[in-house]
Formats: structure tokens, sequence, C-alpha cells
């Protein structure tokens, strides 16, 4: 018998054998119930105060250095309620709300640094493009206004804004701040000012008061310097400072409050159902119209200098004695924006829009600059280095109220509107009105301001809470509408009457003699360069008092 | 004349914030808006200019 012969019957068996155990098998998987599951088991609550089962790595692992990062930032790091005994809990949650907001903090503090820093911008754009002879005096203009505005804003402008704020969550609540001064009208309460907060005393001395106050202060002071502009080369320090007090103890907190501070433009949403309210994300309205529209009161009441208009109303260019101080101004101003405009979150845990608001920021400076740069290089048939400057600021100013609120197309378009904006503006100031402006102040941040309240009534999109009429809500233009307004009848002529008063009290505008030498010596009592000789330039048309100071460079050997 | 301007500007901005109440209509809010807007601006830009330059040093 050969293998062959009885291989085939063990295979046959072993299919048999197959066939016998797996099919009962096989059968017993498809027709079994499944098992029932053991009885679910609860855990029992966790008690708050029961210690975590956590721990760190141990002292002598941390003696021995961290170069990875891995042991550091760990369990040993969270703060106990107890240091005696282990982490529960409740530090666990309480170490959280810490972090959320310590990070909301050091952001808004560090966009409030980047905010005060643009006081520098502010100066050497001023400065730059005003005559050599007042530059001393545009600086200090510009350097004291952060200390005048600053003291009236501690003494009672902080207290008149944001006084009844309260409930600022991300910064911890800002709870002293609890009492708006309210009046009850046409059936609906109407938010005026606030009352907590004078001198930061009292219970308004608390950690989350003093960042609001810090934030909130920046802003007000760029109001103020805006003003120093269009009165530059014939205001007298004296006078500028009470006009600036003045400005940042009254009449800038009041329209801040009805916009930021729980006031009565600010409920036109809930009281009016238009839109969400007026809207000014950053302050293209609150900070920069609310300068704008001062420095135009000012300038009207001050006069035009010395020069600036022949007998028959026809203007004469005055240039300012340094464009490299001037453009770099402009940098400094939009590297300061990225803190007033991503800044005005208030935070950025839970504020990750601060991304998109940086970047439609940078756009519309951008698109601004080219508008402007178009604008010049097409009419008169060169680049003009100054007017492209006051177009990335147009362009910033403009999108100062909608940044938190549109989409980068959006943002494209209002800065290059802003560009073009700006030229026709400052031509209308400069020739139709016979208004003075040295700087552009009027039509940069007057002028853009109010296009950037607008704007937000046209082009904001709805992922922020504000849909504007390009989006389906024409109510929220009305808001807006409203908004510009009161910039206009009440920042305006409030700001002019003030100005009126100081004027006709001490007087705004320096002497035609101090004027003429130029205000450095007369005013500061020293020169800004006194190495340089200064030379009256006769090649302006007109009278013997049509005289301007050009820039001789000269050395005197010692 | 400034009295006239500066008066004029307040009405032209508390006109709109009036009719508020007047009406709920969205068109005319934003009629009473522009027409309170334009109001203001005439004062403005006509009345207290037009008063300012008749003493401007250039006028002088």
């Amino acid at each position: 018998m050969t293998c062959c012969t009885w291989l085939k019957p063990c295979l046959w068996a072993a299919i048999v054998a197959l066939l016998v155990c797996g099919l009962p098998a096989w059968a017993q998987g498809q027709t079994a119930a499944p098992s029932a599951p053991a009885a679910a088991t609860t855990p029992p609550p966790l008690a708050v105060d029961a210690p975590l089962p956590v721990s760190g790595p141990s002292a002598d692992d941390q003696a021995a250095g961290d170069p990875s990062g891995t042991k550091t930032g760990t369990a040993n790091d969270v703060v106990h309620a107890d240091a005696t005994k282990p982490l529960t809990l409740v530090d666990l949650v309480n170490q959280a709300g810490q972090n959320r907001i310590a990070i909301n903090f050091v952001w808004t503090l560090v966009a409030g640094f980047l905010v005060m820093f643009m006081q520098a911008g502010f100066a050497i754009v001023e400065t730059g493009l005003c005559r050599a002879k007042n530059a001393n005096h545009t600086m200090m203009m510009n350097f004291m206004v952060y200390g005048f505005g600053l003291f009236a804003y501690w003494v009672c402008g902080f207290a008149l804004q944001m006084g009844g704020a309260a409930g600022v969550s991300i910064l911890g609540g800002a709870a002293p701040l609890s009492h708006e001064f309210t009046i009850h009208l046409l059936g609906h309460d109407w938010g005026l000012w606030g009352t907590k907060g004078f001198f930061l005393s009292g219970a308004t001395y608390d950690v989350g008061v003093m960042v609001l106050f810090l934030f909130q202060m920046v802003f007000m002071d760029t109001a103020l310097t805006i003003v120093t502009g269009a009165a530059a080369e014939r205001w007298k320090f004296a006078a500028f400072a009470v006009s600036s007090v003045l400005l940042g103890a009254v009449t800038y907190p009041l329209y801040a409050n009805w916009a930021w501070g729980g006031g009565w433009l600010s409920k036109l949403g809930a009281n009016y159902g238009l839109g969400a309210g007026y809207a000014d994300f950053a302050g293209s309205g609150v900070v920069h119209a609310v300068g704008g529209l001062t420095a135009l009161a000012l300038s009207m009441i001050i006069g035009p200098r010395i020069g600036k208009y022949n007998r028959d109303g026809s203007s004469n260019a005055m240039p300012g004695h340094d464009i490299v101080i001037v453009l770099t101004g402009c940098f400094i101003l939009a590297f300061g924006w990225f803190g007033f405009n991503p800044g005005s979150t208030l935070g950025a845990s839970g504020a990750l829009r601060i991304s998109t608001i940086a970047v439609d920021t940078m756009l519309a400076g951008c698109t601004g600059s080219f508008g402007a740069l178009l604008f010049m290089w097409i009419k008169y048939g060169k680049p003009d280095a100054s007017m492209s400057g006051n177009g990335l600021l147009a362009g910033l100013v403009a999108i100062t109220a909608p940044s938190g609120y549109v989409n980068t197309m959006g943002a494209v378009i209002i800065g290059f509107v802003a560009g073009l904006l700006v030229c026709v503006s400052v031509e209308f100031v400069d020739r139709v009105l016979r208004v003075d402006d040295p700087v552009g102040a009027i039509s940069v941040h007057g002028t853009n301001g109010l296009w950037g309240v607008i704007s937000v009534g046209l082009f904001a999109d709805g992922t922020n809470g504000v849909k504007g009429l390009f989006y389906g809500d024409p109510t929220q233009l009305v808001a807006q509408l409203i908004g510009v307004g009161t910039l206009l009848g009440f920042v305006f002529t409030t700001s002019y009457v003030a100005n009126l008063a100081i004027h006709a009290i001490v007087g705004q505008r320096v002497s035609a003699a101090d004027e003429l030498e130029g205000l450095d010596i007369p005013e500061m009592g020293a020169l800004c360069y006194p190495e340089f000789v200064l030379k009256p330039d006769t090649t302006h048309s007109g009278t013997a008092a049509n005289v301007s100071a050009g820039l001789q460079v000269a050395r005197e050997t010692a | 004349m400034k009295l006239v301007g500066v008066l004029l500007a307040v009405f032209g901005w508390l006109l709109p914030v009036v009719g508020l109440g007047m009406t709920s209509s969205t068109g005319a809010r934003l009629v009473l808006c522009i027409v309170g807007i334009a109001i203001t601006l005439t004062a403005i830009l006509k009345l207290l200019i037009n008063a300012h330059e008749k003493e401007a040093v250039w006028k002088q």
C-alpha cells in the first residue's frame, strides 16, 4: 500500500472532523445571545476638596535641570489654596480662571503700551510737517499732552467715561465700576455719564479697573494729540494745556461713555431696534473723529498761519522741514495700531479674532497709502511722500471702527476709499473752507474717522455680532449715522464753545511777531536746531507779511 | 452768527435722535439722519466758517 493510498482516507477523515467540530461552534457564534454586561457602576462624585491623584516631578528630578521643558509647568505649579494640603479640584478650577484673566490682562496691557508708543509717532509726524523754527514747540505739545491728558483722565475723565461700565467679564468683571447716571426720556433710559472711579480711589483701586484705565487712557491721549497738529505753529502753549485738559476731562469721556461705557449710543439696538447699537470697535469715532473735529473747531477759532492765504483767498504751500521723520513716524503709528485695534478685544483668551483684526488693520493701512499715492501721482504727476504717509494713516483711522466686524475684502475697500478721501478732504479744507491745517489732522482723523463709523454700517459682515447694509441689516447704518450726527452736533459744538471761551479769556493765538520769529524761542526759550541758521525765504508771492522760514544748512564753528 | 451756527448744529444732531421716538420705520429714520447731518454740516461749514473768515488775518 503506497502513501497515496492511505492519504486520501486521512484527508477525508480530517474534513469530516472539522465539519463535526466547527459547525456547532460557528452556529453558536451566529445564534448565541450576547451575554448581559456586568451591571454598570457609577463612580462616586468627586468631592471638590478631595485630594487629586496627580503630582509633578520630584524636587530631585527638577534639580537635575530641564533642557526639554517637560518638567516645567506641571501640577507642582498649580497654586494650592492651602499649601499644607494636597492639590484639590477647587485649586485646579481657580487656576484655570486665574490663567484666563492673566492672559487677558497681559494682552490688554501690552496693547496699551503699543498705543502709548504711538505718541512718539504722532510727535515726529507733526514736527516733521511743520517748519523748523517751530519744531521744539510742536514736539513739546505732543510730549506734554501725555501728562496733561493722563492727569485729567485720572482726576475725572475715566470716571465719567467708564464709571458705569461694570461687566467687562474678559478682564474679570471690573465690578467696582458700578454706577451710570441715567435719565428716563421718551420711554427709555439714556445713560449719560459714569460716577465711579474718580482718582481711581475707593473700590476702584482694583486690578481689573487698573487694566481698563491704562488701556482707555492711551486711547484718550491719542484724541488729544491729534488736535496739536492742526493748531501747530501759532497755538499758545498755555492755551494748549487748558484746552487739552478740558478735552481729556469732559468732552472725550462723555462721548466715549455713550459709545463704550454703557451709555445711550450703545443702547440704540436694545432700545430702538437699531442693529447692535452704535458700534465703534476701536474708536474711529470715539478717538479719531473726536480729535479731528476738535481740531477743526480750534483751527477755525485760531485762524490760519500768517502767509498761508493771500488777499484773494488763494493758498500757499508751507512745506514741512523733515520728510524722513514724517514717514518714520507713520511706521511707528502703523506698528502701534496693532495695539489699537487688536487690543480692543481686551483679551486673547476667548477672543481669537485678534488675528483677523490685525490683518484687517494692516490691509487697510496698505490700501490707504495706495489710494493717496495714486491720487497724487495721477493729479500732480509725482507720488507725494507726505500725502502717502497721510494715506496710510487715513486707512488706519478708517479701519479702526470696523476692524472687529469686517472681512479682508471690506478692509481693503475701506482703506482704499480712505486714501482717496484724505486727498480730496485736504484740498477741500485748504482751498474751499480756507481752514489752515499744517499736518492734515482734520482730514486724516476727522473726515476718515467719520468714514470709519459709517463703514461699519455698510461692511460689517455679521461674524462678530454686527451686520451692515451690504449684509442685510440697514438698521445698523441708522445707528452709525446717529453716532456721526452726535460727533458733529455734540462733540464739535462742545469743543467749539469751550475753545471759544478759552480764546476770549486768555487768547489761543500767539502774537504776530512771535509767530513770524518761530515759536521755539518765544514760547519754549530754546531752538530745536540751535546749530542751524534759519533764514526767511521770500519764494512765496504776496505782501511783506508773507514770510516763512526755510532751512539753510550752515555750521558755525565754535 | 456764531451762536446761530452752534444752535443750528445742535438742532441737526437732535433731530434724528428725537425722531427715533416718533417713527419706527427704518427708511424714515435714515432720512431724518441724513437731513440732520446735512443741517449740522451746513451750520459748521457755512455759517461758522464764514463768521470766522470775516476776522481772518489774511483779510486784515
